[in-house]
């Protein structure tokens, strides 16, 4: 079956037996080269559409296709393959902070080390070649046997970024990565993902709970409000009505959410 | 100056019902002590424990000079008995850490069946003593170091298990997640995101339950599974004080540098 987009996902829901449904029927398709902003309240769901498309919840209906290999169907074999081609970047980076950076680097490419390998550390050389050149290209040469307890939040970053790069994914899904972050060290990161996205042509979906960084770094924004998608637009469509109705009435001040263009700080 | 007209606001820790029923609890608590001094008071041979500071003196006295000869004969319990605690740590550890995995809620492969296979193994390791485990194995496999080392080992299995499968609990499990998301199998992951947190806490844990090993290594002799206790059992039945006083210089000695180097280690992890 051959299909243009990269991803896409119909009439997705999703509920927790505590909560209830987070995802109310969602749909949308994510083509090559195409970098999405996902903006929301804390608990529109954003976080949670992430990790259904990893199958890290079990969606209660609906289908999410992986350039049109259905997911939600997959058997644990299956979906171990269709995990090694997405690659995940976490809020608070989720390293193994007692490892070495390296050690990190090459856990992405623990889908394709066969376990005694693994085990012994006796990583692919090609691997490791790769972790050499993905370190250099986020700025952390000479780090790699430094343990990741060590590190600066923005470098744990970098780290988190490379070990979803190394397992060469056909799209990234990134969930708040300047969470953590002070404001010029969350504009470098998302520079850093959008050249990244740009240089080998990956489709990614970004959570962001920065309106302005959304703007700034996503050519399309999807805006989630209770588990639906209420716009889905290029950021200059993103006016005050959208905002309110995506955020609610309070949020409507330009500080508060970052309607305008020019309230994220300049890095040189 | 005016009264202000609203009322003082008050702040208590305990309201005064509260009050009342620590107090009461309290008093309950004191007149059990009491009660249960009386009960082991009125079973008491007092006209011995009159007698204790003489009888000390008179051991003392048969237990003065020590017998130096005697060392060079506990050479060999000495050994046998960091040789049980020593094996029986590691055999310990090597059961307790897959029964570690099967009990962690985080770990274990089945909820239903395994978790609760394994926490009852766990439990019937501690709760049964290492002095009785021994009785238990001197009678199975004959008197020894086999039996003694088996006794440590047993008992060692739910303790370092107990431990090591809290922090395999409590360990963050946003790195587990992680790795999964880049297709790592289950076993993996697991090896990866979650074995270097708990990798501290199980040396740890382990060198610890080394040095409480030499401890209980050293008297488990008596029921005749093997080491220092052994001898220090023949000198007591022979009634050779001289000897007792050796033996118990020893003990004293080889816990002592248990205790040194297992801090040191400790310290070290930490």
């Amino acid at each position: 079956m051959s299909d243009a987009a990269v991803l896409r996902v119909d009439d997705l829901v999703v509920g927790y037996a505590s909560e209830g449904e987070v995802l109310r029927g969602l749909s949308f398709a994510l083509e090559a080269n195409e970098i999405v902003g996902l903006i929301g309240a804390s608990g529109a769901g954003k976080s949670t559409l992430l990790r259904s498309v990893q199958r890290l919840v079990e969606p209660s209906s609906g289908s999410i296709s992986l350039r049109g290999e259905e997911l939600t169907t997959l058997g644990s074999t299956e979906l171990r393959a269709a995990r090694r081609r997405m690659g995940m970047i976490f809020q608070e980076h989720a390293l193994v902070e007692r490892l070495t950076v390296m050690e990190n680097v090459l856990c992405g490419t623990l889908g394709r080390t066969g376990s005694w390998r693994a085990i012994r550390r006796r990583f692919d050389a090609e691997d490791v070649v790769d972790a050499f050149r993905l370190l250099d290209r986020m700025g952390l040469s000479g780090l790699e046997d430094r343990r990741c307890d060590e590190l600066s939040g923005g470098q744990k970053q970098r780290v988190g970024i490379a070990r979803a790069l190394i397992q060469n994914p056909e799209l990234l899904l990134v969930d708040e990565p300047t969470a953590s972050l002070d404001p010029a060290a969350s504009v470098r990161i998302m520079s850093l993902i959008a050249e990244v996205c740009a240089e080998s042509g990956l489709a990614a979906i970004i959570n962001l709970h920065d309106v302005g960084l959304a703007r700034r770094f996503c050519p399309r924004i999807l805006g989630l409000h209770e588990g639906r998608i209420v716009f889905d637009g290029p950021p200059r469509d993103l006016d005050d009505a959208v905002l309110t109705e995506i955020y609610g009435e309070e949020a409507v001040e330009p500080h508060v959410v970052g309607s305008r263009q020019d309230d994220v700080p300049r890095v040189d | 100056m005016p009264e202000p007209l609203t009322r003082r606001r008050t702040w208590d820790w305990r309201s005064p019902s509260e009050r009342l029923l620590h107090f009461v609890a309290t008093l309950l608590g004191l007149l059990g002590l009491a009660w249960a001094w009386t009960h082991i008071s009125v079973r008491t041979t007092w006209a011995f424990v009159l007698d204790a500071g003489v009888q000390l003196q008179d051991m003392g006295a048969r237990m003065f000079p020590p017998d130096g000869s005697y060392l060079s004969a506990l050479v060999r319990p000495l050994v046998d008995t960091v040789h049980i605690a020593t094996l029986g740590t590691v055999l310990g550890v090597a059961l307790a850490i897959p029964l570690a995995f099967l009990a962690a809620r985080t770990t274990t492969p089945s909820e239903r069946l395994l978790r609760p296979v394994a926490l009852l193994a766990l439990v019937t390791s501690r709760s049964v003593n290492s002095i009785i485990w021994a009785l238990v194995l001197v009678v199975l496999v004959g008197p020894g170091l086999l039996a003694g080392t088996m006794a440590i080992a047993l008992r060692s299995v739910g303790f370092v298990g107990k431990l090591v499968y809290e922090a395999i609990e409590e360990a963050p499990d946003l790195p587990v997640t992680a790795i999964r998301t880049t297709g790592a199998s289950r076993a993996q992951s697991l090896a990866y995101g979650l074995v270097p947190h708990v990798l501290p806490t199980m040396a740890g844990v382990s060198v610890y339950r080394w040095e409480i090993n030499i401890r209980e290594a050293t008297i488990l002799g008596i029921v005749g599974a093997g080491g220092l206790g052994m001898a220090l059992q023949a000198s007591i039945d022979a009634l050779a004080w001289s000897r007792v006083s050796v033996i118990l210089g020893v003990i004293l000695a080889t816990v002592v540098l248990a205790e040194w180097v297992s801090a040191r280690v400790r310290r070290e992890l930490g």
